[in-house]
């Protein structure tokens, strides 16, 4: 190890404490955490509105909660939890991690990260506004037409989830532009294509989905948004529109975000299982490449949600197909995650066994799924509590026991502390037992016949105790994640000191102090494998780059260190362009014209003062 | 940096901003790639004419003659890069004011071709009308999007502060041009010259 | 690594990938204007030989991108390929080969043996 001078480092690196930097930071590990922090709020928020309604379907008969009530909850539930908790956080891990992985200073735009980070937040507080005045989208996440054009919902509900989308796009999407660049050019010299971690593969994988399924969801919103604010005809059909046309290019967006969403939980599941084997993964290649290819398949399947529609049968097929094909490099992630358990010698810590408990849920949530393929039982139980059932394995299961994982595993980096282990393992127990509690009877009850999104339901269905049990099933899951939330705080107020890398991993990120230096890396590491710290051979260099702001830039093949990069320093910008577009959402949703209209031209103004100084740095 | 293995680096590496850029355009391509779809397939599920309601196919002459504008307009962007590059800055302020005339006039006409459309059908008509309008109107917003940075950078490149080495504003505003471009060749075949064939 | 490789190993992992969304797009579309109410200009019989002879194209571009990635990863030449990311993306372009051909049978079977135009 060359021990290097890291005063230079830091007097160029550290931004100062205040006020003003807390709002101008552009230093990725505190946008990062900061995705985070504010994604668990809204995945609380989203928890009670959870909790909420199981009050509400503990017993029959019911008067808790109102209809309408009852219809914003569940709306507002599905999209906190997809759009505001799953997706941000994912982000909020990627920004943290995938610098500190690919041995880089920051990500290779630090403001336009920033803007992503006010943007998201702009958003959410956004959509939540809408709750707030008692007007939230009320007619699901999907938000399907004609339901949701200004005929048969005319208050600003659906407005909230149209404007608040478009705006939430812009985050999302320039957030996947920075990931892209940033893994295909930062990378440390030495680090070729065939050596980048698995958690980068995929999110550099997501990142191509978003790029591309976003604007669907960003079109099919504006023209609902035309269609309701001005009077335009895209789902009209008296004048000529079609309904049809939100499904496609909703479930356009709508399919390849459930790998948006899955892909980068996978890719914790692939840096955390190798690591608790203690060996490297298996079938390295196979799931790099099975990672790209389910982010590429996962736009041949959007009509697979459609086939009730009355669709041609050879568009079916076409569908099908790919709907069909898209197991194979899933199954080949699975077995090269259980081959690498069997070869290895596990250690069961908590993030192994939330891998675990990952591993059994989501199995179960793809039986289910693969049920769905027979027709007539999909008629029987589409709209019942079996999809519910069905859709919560999958994406608690696929996201979110990952996401317990990743927090587990990354928290000694991130905190520089250790989380309680024992903690850890009661909060897994919890959370597993209740999630099965809570949502295997919704299994029984749909095939029963109980719809979703009913606000209650008369006695004599007998549905009562499955619902009961569901009921306290959600509340013992609740109290394992508040056990999560009690570690996390314990772990920041009197947890061990963690030291660089307690795990013994082999990624870079453990390569460093924890928490990381806000250069990350005093001298340039240079990789020699996909595991450089299980590896004599990689090591740093005496290189250092501490004149100013700068990373190593590499080529996109090799990883062949090409020049010295240099990157901004902290600014106010992003903050302001986020605040003057979050206004013109304002003056849409109240449908005034001259405050969306101002907003506008300010927001034109922060981009030209974005661009301004003419120099070394003048790149977002 | 010499320690470190295999130093030799390819003559022309673009920056991360530039593949920023080129990111930003696939995005926007799937943007108009999907509305375009919209377009068709609002069509095909129309029974009777298309444009349907007794809406007059388009009429190609001004059309065309946009086309024909936008399509020499690449010329000047390119050289625009291209005399960055060689540092004749002279050049690169000839380049972007061509571009930037070129493009002016074809948002001139697009704007006169609006007027003589609006008697005819408005966003308000029917679906077609709509999908016309946003389409044309989302196109036109990236024309006067290129044309407010094209010049930005014109005030810059007349104040001399793009070199031969480092000339990114130059090179992404020409990116960007060529692919409002691009687009229009779709639009243009698309919303005017399939229904008049 | 010669021009030559490069453009060899870049077309390898783009054939197969490609070729399948082609044959999706343009069988999507064939159909979805061949066989609507307003549009009978085509007849169902030649939507379903368009999106056959699509599927005949698009395999053929998949198995050509995938033989190309095998005569990559034969030739293996050592000086080119310092750290093993050519083998890397030219063993990725095989596999993807192999998966993209399965998925361009299966779309193509269907044009032989389903009337095109019915709804299903």
């Amino acid at each position: 190890m060359t021990v290097v001078d890291t005063t230079r480092l830091r007097r160029s690196w550290a931004e100062p404490a205040g006020v003003v930097s807390w709002f101008a930071t552009v230093d990725h590990k505190r946008i990062g955490t900061r995705y985070m922090v504010t994604a668990l709020t809204f995945f609380f928020l989203g928890g009670l509105e959870a909790a909420a309604m199981r009050a509400q379907l503990a017993r029959a008969d019911s008067r808790i909660l109102s209809p309408e009530a009852y219809d914003q909850l569940f709306s507002m539930h599905g999209i906190t939890m997809i759009f505001l908790f799953v997706t941000p956080m994912l982000s909020g891990f990627g920004n943290y991690v995938v610098p500190l992985q690919l041995g880089a200073r920051d990500m290779a735009f630090p403001k336009l990260n920033a803007l992503g980070y006010w943007i998201f937040l702009g958003a959410g507080v956004f959509m939540y506004s809408g709750l707030v005045l008692g007007k939230a989208p009320d007619v699901g996440w999907f938000n399907y037409v004609p339901l949701a054009s200004s005929q048969f919902d005319s208050g600003p509900n659906i407005d909230f989830y149209g404007l608040g989308l478009i705006f939430l796009g812009i985050s999302t999407t320039a957030g996947a532009v920075n990931f892209i660049v940033t893994i295909l050019k930062l990378r440390a010299p030495g680090m070729s294509l065939n050596r980048i971690p698995l958690f980068c593969w995929a999110v550099l994988g997501t990142s191509f989905a978003i790029l591309f399924a976003i604007p669907a969801l960003t079109a099919a919103s504006a023209l609902l948004e035309l269609d309701r604010l001005f009077g335009f005809h895209f789902f009209d059909l008296s004048a000529g529109g079609d309904p049809v046309l939100w499904q496609h290019l909703f479930w356009i967006f709508g399919h390849p975000d459930v790998y948006i969403i899955f892909l980068p939980a996978v890719g914790i599941v692939s840096t955390v299982v190798p690591t608790f084997a203690r060996r490297p993964m298996v079938a390295y290649t196979w799931v790099a490449l099975s990672t790209m290819m389910i982010a590429f398949l996962g736009f041949g399947v959007w009509v697979h949600h459609m086939f009730a529609v009355g669709l041609p049968q050879l568009t079916i097929t076409f569908f099908a197909a790919a709907s069909l094909v898209i197991a194979i490099p899933s199954g080949v992630q699975v077995f090269a995650w259980l081959a690498t358990l069997v070869g290895g010698r596990p250690v069961l810590k908590t993030p192994l066994l939330y891998v675990l408990g990952f591993l059994l849920v989501f199995v179960i949530g793809g039986v289910t799924g693969v049920m769905f393929a027979v027709i007539p039982f999909d008629q029987q139980v589409t709209d019942t509590y079996f999809v519910v059932a069905h859709f919560h394995y999958v994406l608690f299961g696929g996201a979110v026991f990952p996401i317990l994982a990743g927090i587990h595993y990354w928290l000694p980096k991130i905190s520089g502390r250790m989380p309680s282990e024992g903690l850890g393992q009661l909060s897994f127990w919890l959370v597993f037992t209740g999630f099965n509690l809570g949502f295997f009877p919704m299994h029984i009850s749909g095939l029963l016949g109980m719809p979703r999104r009913v606000y209650t339901y008369p006695g004599d269905m007998g549905w009562g105790t499955l619902n009961l049990l569901s009921t306290i099933g959600a509340y013992v899951l609740a109290i394992g994640l508040v056990v999560v939330a009690v570690n996390i705080v314990l772990t920041y107020v009197r947890g061990e000191p963690a030291g660089d890398d307690p795990w013994g991993a082999p990624t870079l990120e453990w390569a460093t102090s924890s928490p990381p230096p806000p250069y990350n890396f005093a001298s340039v590491p240079i990789v020699r494998s996909a595991t450089p710290l299980w590896d004599e051979s990689s090591h740093p260099t005496n290189v250092t780059l501490a004149e100013g702001h700068q990373t190593t830039e590499t080529s996109l093949l090799e990883g062949d260190p090409q020049r010295a990069l240099h990157m901004p320093s902290e600014s106010l910008v992003p903050l302001a362009f986020a605040v003057a577009l979050a206004l013109v959402f304002v003056g849409l949703i109240f449908e005034t014209w001259w405050i969306a209209i101002v907003a506008g031209a300010l927001a034109a103004l922060a981009l030209g003062a974005w661009h301004w100084p003419v120099g070394r740095e003048r790149e977002a | 940096m010499t320690t470190l293995e295999h130093r030799a680096a390819p003559p022309l590496t673009r920056e991360p901003a530039w593949w920023g850029m080129l990111l930003l355009i696939a995005t926007e391509a799937a943007l108009f790639a999907l509305l375009l779809a919209s377009y068709f397939y609002t069509k095909f599920q129309t029974e009777g004419p298309w444009p349907p309601d007794g809406i007059a196919d388009p009429k190609l002459a001004k059309p065309i003659v946009m086309t024909v504008l936008l399509m020499l307009s690449s010329i000047p962007a390119y050289l625009a890069e291209r005399n960055a590059r060689r540092g004749d800055q002279r050049g690169l302020v000839l380049a972007l004011l061509a571009t930037l005339l070129l493009g002016s006039a074809f948002l001139a006409l697009q704007i006169w071709e609006y007027t003589e459309k609006a008697d005819l059908f408005t966003p308000r008509t029917n679906a077609y009308g709509s999908l016309f309008y946003t389409i044309t109107g989302l196109h036109g917003a990236h024309v006067v999007a290129g044309l407010v940075l094209l010049l930005w950078t014109l005030a810059f490149a007349l104040r001399g502060a793009f070199t031969a080495e480092r000339h990114l504003a130059v090179q992404n505003v020409s990116l960007y041009w060529h692919f409002v471009h691009g687009v229009w060749l779709f639009v243009f075949v698309s919303l005017y010259l399939l229904p008049s064939l | 690594m010669t021009a030559g490789r490069r453009l060899a190993l870049g077309g390898a992992v783009l054939a197969a990938p490609v070729a399948w969304a082609a044959q999706l797009v343009i069988g999507y579309s064939v159909e979805e204007g061949g066989c609507s109410v307003a549009d009978p200009q085509i007849a169902g019989a030649d939507v379903a030989n368009v999106a056959g002879v699509v599927s005949l194209v698009a395999l053929a571009l998949a198995l050509g991108g995938g033989v190309t990635a095998l005569l990559l990863l034969r030739r293996r030449d050592a000086s080119g390929d310092p750290r093993g990311s050519v083998h890397f993306l030219a063993g990725a372009a095989a596999m993807a080969a192999v998966i993209f051909s399965i998925l361009i049978v299966f779309g193509g079977v269907a044009t032989l043996v389903l009337d095109p135009c019915s709804a299903g």
